[in-house]
């Protein structure tokens, strides 16, 4: 008696080949969605690198507390975050934030209704969204100021819910909105100038630019009004 | 049964694109959608602008340095772009 045979209750701290195999799929699914988030808080290819394989180190180093069958995109983008917030952010030079006045939520709508050009096109709207789809978008996002534009980044290109950004950026929900629709309203005035640049070269109608990623057309998914 | 105007709507317009506000509400505002040509038009609007967004700013493809070094550090492999 009195000994006790200590079973192990917990994987080894040798990895297995198994985690090795689940860590892998991991970063095959998310890789490059993580590098495009990334370089749009960045805005530097080498410091996204940098801050990709950073992220993926730490994700390894804790991967035995991540919890098969939970959101592993959350949880990653979680530490892309968290990495970021920790160095490049402070090493960077962010301009200073200046908010503009309160511009209203719909800048783009109001502008393509009030514009004599866009009304003279017939159909404002279309003719303002197609300006935009040859403007330099990712130009315009990337001027959206922290901490706006990882709510927008997080909400718009990568779809994550309210209560999925709280989590990955650790702040209220109340907040997460706030950030966002800032960031939208940034976004939105920034458009208009883009497009305005887009529109003409020397005094013509420009051709459309096309250096868009060969992506599918713009009818990407979407949740579902309602849908939690 | 309270009906939402457009004021109600505009105010709503984000979250509920975002698929965020309750299923009560949310069918309301539907309504009020299918009702208002102006609201229609608005949210439509909002929400092609968002497509566009995202065609424009997703779709980067990880750099080959990257993946060799990732690979490499991981011990896994990662397939070429």
């Amino acid at each position: 008696m009195g000994l006790c045979a200590v079973t192990p209750t917990h994987p080894s701290p040798t990895v297995s080949q198994e985690d090795r195999a689940r860590f892998e799929t991991l970063v095959h699914e998310h890789l490059d969605s993580l590098y495009g988030t990334a370089l749009r808080l960045t805005r530097n290819r080498a410091a996204a690198e940098d801050l990709v394989q950073d992220t993926f180190l730490k994700a390894w180093r804790s991967f035995h507390t991540f919890q098969p069958g939970t959101n592993a995109r959350a949880w990653l983008y979680k530490i892309l975050m968290n990495a970021y917030i920790d160095s490049y952010r402070r090493a960077s030079r962010e301009p200073e934030l200046v908010d503009h006045e309160d511009v209203g939520d719909f800048y783009l709508y109001a502008k393509a209704q009030e514009s004599e050009e866009y009304r003279r096109a017939g159909d404002p709207e279309e003719a303002l969204l197609a300006r935009i789809m040859d403007a330099d978008v990712k130009a315009a996002l990337e001027q959206v100021p922290e901490p706006f534009r990882m709510a927008v980044i997080l909400a718009d290109l990568e779809e994550f819910s309210y209560r999925e950004i709280a989590e990955i950026l650790g702040i209220p929900i109340g907040t997460v909105m706030s950030r966002l629709y800032r960031g939208r309203r940034h976004l939105q005035r920034l458009l208009w100038e883009y497009a305005k640049r887009a529109g003409y070269v020397d005094g013509e109608r420009a051709a459309p630019e096309r250096t868009a990623p060969e992506a599918e057309p713009p009818a990407p998914r979407r949740r579902a009004p309602g849908d939690r | 049964m309270s009906e939402v105007d457009c004021r109600e709507l505009l105010r709503q317009l984000w979250t509920y694109l975002d698929g965020e506000v309750d299923a009560p509400l949310c069918e309301e505002l539907q309504r009020h959608i299918a009702r208002c040509l102006p609201c229609r038009q608005h949210a439509e609007f909002e929400r092609r602008l968002r497509e566009i967004i995202q065609y424009k700013c997703r779709g980067e493809r990880a750099p080959e340095p990257l993946r060799r070094d990732l690979a490499r550090l991981l011990g896994i492999t990662i397939p070429t772009a």
